[in-house]
Formats: C-alpha cells, structure tokens, sequence
C-alpha cells in the first residue's frame, strides 16, 4: 500500500512573491544580533556524544546546531557527528555564543508549503548549520515549538 | 523497609490539584504556542526609558498571573537578556526583579503558581474568597517592588523594533476559553472533566501543546505529595507542628519555604493550620528570598547563567523587607 498523498488544506497555499522572499531574508538579518545559543543539548549513545545548540530568539528555539565537540565547530546541517568524549556544558556554553556570533545569512531562501513559511539559510565558515523560518509575508519568525520544549526542560 | 510505605503514601496525594496543574500547564502552552507574548515584547521594547522597566516588571507580574510562574520566566528571561545586549548593560539586577516579578504576580490568581492550586482545591475556596486575599498581596508586593526597582538606571534610550513570532489566533483564544471552562469546573469540583476538556481541545487546536506537557514536572508534584504528605503526617503524629494561625502560620509556611521549597512547605503545613489566608501569602511571600524558595527562581539562574551571589544581593532583602511588611500587617491584624 503507497502512503497517501498529503491533502492541502481547505485555504490552499498561500500565493508567495520575490518581494516576500527578500523580506525574510531581512528580517533574519534583523534578528540575526539578537539570536542566542541556548543550553547544549548533550546526548550519549551507543555511537558516541552529540551536542547540539539551540538558536534561540525571545525564549524560542529556532533550529539547532550540531557541535562537534573533538574540534569544537559546526558541523553542517544533516551530519550531526558523534564524538568520541563527553562535553564539558561550561566549555560548551562560551564556544556556543562565539559560533552564534560567528553566522551569516545567505542570500537566498526555500519555501516550505506544508508549513507555510520561508526557511532562510543560516552559515558558519563554508557550511550551512542551520534554518531560521519565518512566516510567508515574510514578516514573522516561526519557532521550532517541539526543540523549544526540549530546551526548556534541559534548564529545568 | 516498610512494605505499606507506598500505598500510605499515594492516599496523599491530592489529585485535585495535580489535574488542576496539567490543565493550567496545557492552557499555559496553547498561550505559549500562539506567538502572543512576543507582540507584547515587540511593544514593550518598542517603548522608551524608566518606563520601559516598569512595563517589563509589570509584564512578568501579569503574564506568571495568566500563564505560571515558570512559563512567564520562560519567556520574560531572553526579553530582558536582549535588551541589555542592545544597550550593552548588565541585565543581572534586572533579572532578579523579574524573577521576584514573576514570583509575586503568579500569586495573583489561584492557578497562577502550584502552591495556589494546592491551597485552592485543598480547601474548596470560592474564587471571590482566593481573590481577595491575593490582591492586596498582590499590590502591596508591587509597591515594594517599583522601591526595589528604582536602583535600576533607564532601560534604554532608543525605542527598539523586534520581528515577533508569527501569531495563531486561534491556540490564543482557545486557551482563554479554556481557562474560564477550567475555572467554572473547578469551582463545581469537577475537575477531572476540566482536563478530560483541556487536553481534546488541545489535541484539536495544537498538538504541540500536548506535546508540551512535561512529565517529570507532573511525577516530580505527585512525589512531593507523597514525601512531604508522610512527613506531616509523622509530624503530626509526633506532635511537633502545634495547629499554626495568623501570625505564627505565615512566618513558619515563608520560612519553611525558605528550606525547603515554597510547594514541599505549602504540602507539609496543610493539614497543621485551618488559616489558609495565612499560609496562602506565607508561601508565596517565601518564594522570594534565597533561591531555594521558589522553582521558577532556578529558571533564571540556568537560563541566564546568573551567580548566586548576584541574585541574593537584590532577592534577600526584598524577601526580608516584605516578611516585615506582612507579618507588621499580620500582628496588628489588618491582613490576612
């Protein structure tokens, strides 16, 4: 049996313009100083440590970082790496906030339709680590809302 | 090891109060989830100056009254984190009286902290009853806290423009038509029907709000209420704890908290005291202070990476000063 295919809903998709595009990517621009790393999500399995960092904007995560903590950088988005030693958080911490310094947006996005939003880019050095989406107008960021409850009880 | 020992333990547990919690936790989130709270941020930060912090203190207050102490910290926190990163100031004083903010304004209501959830289905109040012993408290404590908050200098010259977070009606007005369902209910007794209400709506209007639930949040109260229930029980027993009012019930429920944690106070003085007003504005008073008072002061330290030393310089003496204030009340009997 195939899966069925993904019914739109009843409002359709919105229609999207280069003008919304461009205001996107702006407003990533604008937030972009006032994002923040926020507590390292420390993992072990069985094939070894993964660290993660939340980017958070007003108490919101937004998408996460992999770390890896053998070179302490980035990794790109879609290879979270598995170190071989476990993270010390403090150390963690103070790297986490000089990457989050350290990102560029790119000057180009990708549409989302299921979730109707814009997902700008977000780089470090010549990788792209992570996605900031905003709303289609272009004009609102959207939370990551399930990274943000995973945070939340990592402080906690 | 005594075999009973569990079995006693869950007849402590009030479970009342714990789907009272799930239900305003749920409410909390959908609250959350909305994107509501950042169109607020986006206001107050749009503001300038001395009026600025008084908004932002205000905010912490009003928002732990609606959502928990916990979730207006949550929120209010990385608020004021960004802004003295605009300014380049250091945001320390600032948090702590957000946190006593946030503290003081979840005293508000009766679904504003778990220690109100607990004193409120304990004792079966009517909301008219809760309500007026929680507002003088409520305004008082804000006086003493726009005092505390005049060694802040101004927020901050520039008016500043913030993208918000995209905002969803609809999670927004769900969770204030479920706060007043939940209110109703729970002023019936039927609150199991609240949170059988609550958690199909959420499931309907935002899964992420379920999703949202924190379990060992939840384990943790049912624990406390078996740990701290045996122990009064023992005490009780024992003959330790006298029967506490007016004066003696709110000093030992804020110094108990001080110990031990404002809800394991709230739990193990319970059944020692008929006097809730007293204990009701003890408890909350002891979630001020030293950190230990208050779970949501915790939120603070780890969100911002605060020092201990820099949250009890501003902490203590507020706790010391409204302890003053209210046990002054208390002895003269004007309040509770």
């Amino acid at each position: 049996m195939p899966p069925p295919i993904r019914i739109r809903g009843p409002w359709g998709s919105p229609p999207i313009s280069r003008e919304e595009a461009e205001r996107a990517i702006e407003a990533v621009r604008e937030i972009l100083p006032l994002l923040t790393a926020g507590p390292a999500l420390i993992r072990g399995g069985p094939d070894g440590w993964h660290v993660d960092i939340p980017l958070m904007y007003q108490g919101y995560a937004l998408d996460r970082i992999h770390l890896d903590t053998d070179t302490m950088e980035p990794s790109p988005k879609g290879r979270p790496p598995r170190s071989s030693r476990e993270a010390d958080p403090s150390v963690v911490r103070g790297r986490a906030e000089e990457i989050v310094g350290e990102l560029r947006v790119l000057d180009a996005t990708e549409y989302r339709e299921p979730e109707r939003c814009w997902a700008v880019p977000l780089a470090w050095g010549p990788y792209l680590v992570a996605h900031v989406r905003v709303s289609s107008d272009g004009k609102e960021v959207v939370p990551d809302y399930g990274l943000t409850e995973e945070v939340r009880r990592y402080v906690y | 090891m005594d075999p009973g020992f569990l079995f006693r333990s869950a007849r402590y547990v009030n479970l009342e109060a714990i789907s009272l919690i799930l239900s305003f936790m749920l409410v909390s989130k959908l609250m959350d989830v909305s994107g509501l709270f950042s169109k607020v941020s986006a206001w107050i930060l749009s503001v300038e100056g001395r009026k600025r912090v008084f908004l932002i203190l205000l905010a912490s207050e009003l928002v732990a009254a609606v959502l928990m102490n916990d979730t207006a910290l949550f929120l209010l926190v990385p608020l004021v984190v960004t802004l003295h990163r605009m300014t380049g100031r250091d945001p320390s004083d600032m948090l702590v009286l957000v946190t006593i903010g946030a503290n003081v304004g979840s005293a508000l209501t009766p679904f504003g902290n778990p220690q109100n959830i607990i004193i409120w289905s304990h004792f079966h109040l009517p909301l008219g009853s809760i309500l007026r012993v929680t507002i003088p408290f409520f305004a008082l404590s804000t006086v003493l806290l726009i005092l505390f908050s005049s060694i802040l200098p101004d927020a901050g010259e520039k008016p500043t423009r913030i993208v918000s977070i995209r905002l969803d009606p609809i999670p927004a007005v769900s969770a204030a038509l479920l706060l007043t369902v939940n209110l109703v209910l729970a002023s019936y007794g039927h609150y199991l029907v609240g949170v059988a209400v609550t958690v199909l709506s959420s499931l309907l209007v935002r899964r992420e709000a379920i999703r949202g639930i924190d379990v060992p949040l939840l384990a943790i109260f049912v624990l406390l209420f078996m740990d701290f229930g045996q122990l009064s029980h023992i005490l009780g027993s024992m003959g330790v704890v006298p029967p506490l009012e007016g004066v003696t019930a709110l000093a030992s429920s804020a110094l108990l908290s001080q110990v031990i944690s404002n809800v394991p106070a709230t739990i193990t003085l319970l059944n020692h005291t008929a006097d809730w007003r007293s204990l009701l504005v003890g408890v909350n008073l002891g979630g001020t202070g030293l950190v230990v008072g208050s779970m949501a002061n915790f939120i603070t330290l780890r969100m911002a990476d605060l020092k201990l030393d820099r949250f009890h310089r501003i902490s203590v003496p507020y706790f010391l000063a409204s302890m003053a204030l209210f046990l002054l009340l208390a002895w003269i009997r004007i309040y509770p």
